[in-house]
């Protein structure tokens, strides 16, 4: 290293104060000028990136994510309805009121059939469908049609009102559209209808009763003891265990079980890796050195930076994603490194008088490493993804002061009294001595670069870029059954929605109305939806409704006469029909007029966006999306509507941005070499930057050969792979570096960097080891492709150290 | 040797036998799984109807007439005047066929409205006692002149929202009227005339219970 001299006789004491204090003043500032925003984050959702290719759209979809995202649904399922209905009853008693539920509704409220019914009649002339309407302006014999009907219908069996208003809605204008609304209710919705005043579905000689919830902003924290889903597996239990419940069974569905199962999984595999990371390094500590100090001030190392990195991420981020939390569990495997070097030393080396003296030794070896690691991360920070940003900055703070707590720190330790005493050396120096041999190194290195090549070429086939959301999260278990029971009862399986916008109330119910036009166009009426304009038409709309009112008024004396009046009373009661309607026509329906009643508001509560940012957005929520191409094709030349689909949006991202990322490896590799050709030779640079294209030689390798797509999340672990495997080539070039330039280069104490570097190396590839297990597979990818990564890194570093230490004797 | 009995005796001692076999059988109280019995004992009835809604705001009665089938297919109510349609209720569907021919069909499959709709009237109409006092509370009337009245109250309150109750009437194994009170007071009355009980039903007939 060319420059070290400058830091050697540094004291880098200042710094570590400063730099911690700083991290916790802007912490504090954070928790005093955001109170109540800091903390962890589970939802699943976040867990993938926002959908980056529809900025414009994105706010009034992240307003529908919002709302959808939160609802939850339980059946409780019984042979035997009553019984279903009471279990569900007693459940729903114990949710009702809670603060952490916005609503929870069992019952469907029999008495708002009146409030339907009057809404109806009174806007009946604004209510007609747009094709009966078409079909009574358009067709002579059309509107006769529809007034023999209203005849057949009054003396027919079966009317779902009562003939009360006959007098003043002699064409059952209103039956006709209570058919329309509750039609639309059941497309809308789900399979589930009101039976004995809640809502339910019979299934495979099962009866399920439904239970409906949105999550409050305190329920839906996760990561607290007391939420909403806690909550809700509580009051289930309450009810099976009390001994009253026979066969009684609950179905959950909703992406809040799901995001709490992750999170509660992700709590437990953070326990896990952390405690055998920590076990395996407090073991590996003990026995090597035979000191608990260099245990002690390891793990306390290892505390201060995770701590300085959770509070760091927390003060920028404010909310911190809980897989940040798992992987970053792993930087216990990397800051150990420094530790480790540092302590071998100060254990073994016997050459150095102080802890000062160790420090300068291995500076430059350390500083380089930091470096290194330090641009890989600090270059997913400009990654258009929150949590890759959330694990980059907690790496690299967790990094930075682990590094200053070596450098800062650890000098003042008191040297051992007894000192060479470091287990394994004598062996490792042995393997040392065997793996020397030139062409054990040339040989292994061919090897891997020859094999890799191969496997390549043979497996190219599946070596592909290719991400899919829905792989990301496999549902097992109990919620896997769930939410398959779910589907069928409910049958509600949206997969996609359509984003409208307009200029106004008027414009965006507009571009509504033609998008359903089409939609159902397409979908041959087959697939439900919801949408806003089912409930509240356009007022362009309903004056086309008023318009064929209009036609069959000039009907209503026939129509009475027809239904028994006299023609004095049909005379009459016409006459005060063409009154009501003339005092009424210029009064419409309208969200923004407030005429609006609340069970609409509600019906339509996931499809009208509103105002936002100063335009107007509506949703079309199909109830399932049959043909993603087809549905997405019905809005290509539309500028007025989005068809979103979260998990082909999403996959379609993360293709994005594992070019993405793979661009910034290149970026990293050119900064990378930039660096090491200031301190080293050009021959030394190439093999130093040489090593981590092994690297990805190998892990293409073994995924093209174990036929894994080569997903965001593994690509994103090859760059970490990039920055923390370079560290064991340039510590062992370092090190190799040094015993040329000593005399004694066959000094027993030559042994210990290098296995320095093979102990960090073990307890790195531990922590990585164990991500791979991870269940979640966007971790279990980012530690597979480390753990391969890290392997082929330490191999070929071993060996090109070796063979430089060679090199250097000829 | 006993003296042969007279013809007038043994005709008198017979309508004695016969009076008190009768009486013994009126005195047998009617329940109402016998009555179910005795209407589900026909696999088909088929006959004319009079139907009378009566609406309590005006008083005003419409009054239409038709035809009837209740089979193992389905249910057919075929309103023939003043202006046609027909309702065909069957296991799988509920179809309504408007006046001008124009069918709406709504599956059962998938439809829990249709489903419980069908569940209520079936068991109305099928006799099946289980089923009946599932969906209602029952009450049994018997008249002196051997004919009886059930009274039946939805369980389901959904149901009782629209109907309040429903009064069937009958002697013996025949439905002959029913009455059913909505919750808004109107009341529809249908009387049945002319029933007959094929044991199968013409090819015609069964063709109205073939949902296309």
């Amino acid at each position: 290293m060319k420059n070290k001299t400058l830091l050697l006789n540094k004291n880098f004491l200042p710094a570590w104060i400063i730099y911690h204090a700083a991290v916790l003043v802007f912490f504090v500032i954070t928790l005093i000028a955001f109170p109540g925003k800091v903390g962890i984050d589970s939802d699943l959702f976040n867990l993938v990136p926002k959908s980056i290719s529809m900025a414009s759209v994105k706010k009034a979809d992240d307003k529908m994510m919002a709302v959808t995202s939160q609802n939850i649904f339980i059946l409780v399922a019984n042979e035997d309805f009553k019984e279903a209905k009471r279990v569900a009853e007693k459940v729903y008693g114990q949710l009702e009121g809670s603060k952490n539920f916005e609503t929870v509704s069992l019952y469907s409220d029999v008495g708002a059939m009146s409030e339907i019914t009057d809404f109806l009649y009174e806007n009946r002339w604004n209510l007609l469908d747009e094709k009966t309407a078409d079909d009574i302006l358009s067709s002579p014999d059309a509107a006769s049609d529809f007034a023999m009907n209203a005849l057949a219908q009054a003396y027919s069996g079966f009317t779902m009102l009562p003939l009360d208003n006959l007098e003043s809605d002699p064409f059952l204008i209103t039956e006709y559209n209570l058919h329309n609304y509750l039609g639309a209710v059941q497309n809308a919705g789900t399979a589930m209808s009101v039976k004995d005043g809640v809502l339910a579905s019979q299934f495979d000689g099962k009866w399920y009763v439904m239970i409906r919830g949105i999550l409050s902003v305190s329920g839906a924290k996760l990561a607290s003891k007391n939420n909403a889903i806690t909550e809700i597996y509580a009051a289930c239990d309450s009810v099976n265990n009390d001994g009253t419940s026979d066969g009684t069974t609950f179905v959950f569905s909703g992406t809040p079980f799901h995001s709490h199962e992750s999170s509660n999984s992700a709590s437990r595999e953070i326990s896990i890796i952390a405690t055998v990371s920590m076990l395996v390094v407090i073991v590996l500590l003990i026995f090597i050195f035979r000191s608990v100090k260099p245990l002690l001030f390891s793990v306390g190392a290892i505390l201060l930076s995770v701590g300085a990195a959770f509070i760091a991420t927390l003060a920028v981020f404010h909310k911190m994603h809980v897989i940040t939390l798992v992987f970053g569990t792993s930087l216990i495997g990397s800051c150990i490194d420094y530790s480790l070097h540092f302590f071998t030393h100060w254990a073994g080396n016997q050459k150095f008088n102080s802890g000062k003296e160790i420090k300068n030794h291995i500076l430059s070896g350390l500083l380089m490493a930091i470096i290194s690691t330090g641009i890989c991360f600090a270059i997913l920070l400009f990654a258009p993804f929150a949590i890759l940003k959330q694990m980059s900055l907690f790496c690299l703070t967790g990094l930075i002061s682990s590094f200053l707590t070596t450098v800062a720190i650890y000098p003042y330790i008191k040297l051992p009294a007894e000192r060479g005493n470091v287990r394994f050396t004598v062996g490792f120096a042995k393997v040392v001595s065997v793996l020397e041999q030139k062409w054990v190194g040339r040989t292994v290195i061919s090897a891997l670069f020859i094999i890799s090549v191969l496997l390549i070429a043979v497996f190219h086939k599946n070596v592909k870029v290719k991400n899919d959301l829905l792989t990301l999260y496999n549902m097992e278990g109990r919620l896997l059954e769930d939410e398959i029971t779910a589907s069928k009862v409910i049958q509600y399986t949206p997969g996609g929605w359509y984003i409208v916008s307009g200029d106004s109330e008027e414009d965006v119910l507009q571009n509504e109305e033609a998008l359903r036009h089409d939609f159902e166009k397409i979908t041959e009426g087959a697939v439900g939806y919801v949408s806003t304009t089912n409930f509240v038409p356009s007022i362009q709309m309903q004056k086309k409704s008023q318009a064929a009112y209009e036609k069959l008024l000039s009907m209503a004396e026939a129509q009475f006469e027809s239904l028994g009046y006299s023609s004095d009373e049909s005379a009459m009661l016409s006459e005060k029909m063409r009154k009501d309607f003339s005092d009424s026509k210029d009064a419409y329906v309208s969200i923004e007029a407030g005429n609006v009643p609340d069970f609409i508001t509600s019906a339509i509560s996931s499809a009208w966006l509103g105002k936002i940012d100063g335009k107007y957005y509506s949703v079309v929520l199909p109830t399932k999306v049959t043909e993603y191409t087809t549905y997405r094709s019905l809005v290509e030349n539309n500028d007025n509507a989005f068809f979103i689909s979260k998990s082909q949006d999403i996959s379609a991202d993360l293709d994005k941005l594992t070019v993405m990322v793979l661009k910034f490896f290149v970026v990293a590799y050119i900064l990378m070499f930039i660096m090491l050709k200031f301190f080293y030779s050009w021959k030394q640079a190439f093999k130093i930057i040489s090593v981590p294209f092994l690297i990805i030689l190998v892990v293409v390798a073994v995924f093209a050969t174990c036929k894994i797509n080569l997903e965001f999340f593994s690509v994103t672990g090859l760059i970490l792979v990039f920055g923390l495997g370079l560290d064991y080539i340039i510590y062992m070039m370092e090190n190799e570096k040094k015993k040329n330039e000593a005399a004694a280069s066959t000094d027993s104490t030559s042994v210990l960097e290098p296995f320095a570097t093979l102990v960090s190396f073990v307890t790195t590839i531990i922590s990585f080891g164990a991500l791979a297990l991870s269940s979640f597979k966007p971790v279990h990818l980012i530690g597979l492709s480390i753990f391969i990564g890290l392997a082929t890194a330490y191999v070929s570093s071993f060996f090109y150290g070796r063979a430089a230490h060679k090199e250097g004797e000829k | 040797m006993k003296k042969n009995m007279s013809p007038k005796k043994c005709a008198v001692l017979t309508l004695c036998i016969l009076f008190l076999f009768s009486f013994q059988l009126a005195a047998q109280s009617l329940t109402l799984e016998s009555v179910c019995k005795s209407l589900a004992s026909h696999p088909n009835t088929t006959g004319d109807f009079t139907q009378i809604k009566t609406l309590q705001t005006n008083g005003r009665k419409l009054t239409s007439t038709g035809k009837f089938i209740f089979s193992q297919e389905g249910i057919l109510w075929q309103t023939e005047k003043p202006f046609p349609s027909s309702l065909i209720l069957t296991k799988e569907a509920m179809v309504q066929v408007a006046a001008n021919g124009k069918k709406s069909v709504m599956n059962g499959k998938d439809n829990q409205i249709f489903a419980n709709i069908s569940d209520t009237l079936s068991s109305v109409f099928s006799g099946n006692v289980d089923a009946l006092k599932k969906n209602f509370e029952c009450e049994l009337v018997q008249e002196a002149d051997n004919s009886w009245k059930i009274l039946l109250t939805p369980k389901d309150s959904t149901i009782a929202s629209v109907m309040k109750s429903m009064v069937l009437a009958g002697a013996g194994a025949d439905l002959s009227s029913l009455e059913m009170s909505e919750a808004s007071e109107n009341t529809i009355r249908y009387e049945f005339k002319n029933q007959k009980y094929p044991e199968e039903l013409s090819a015609d007939e069964k063709q109205n219970f073939v949902i296309e």
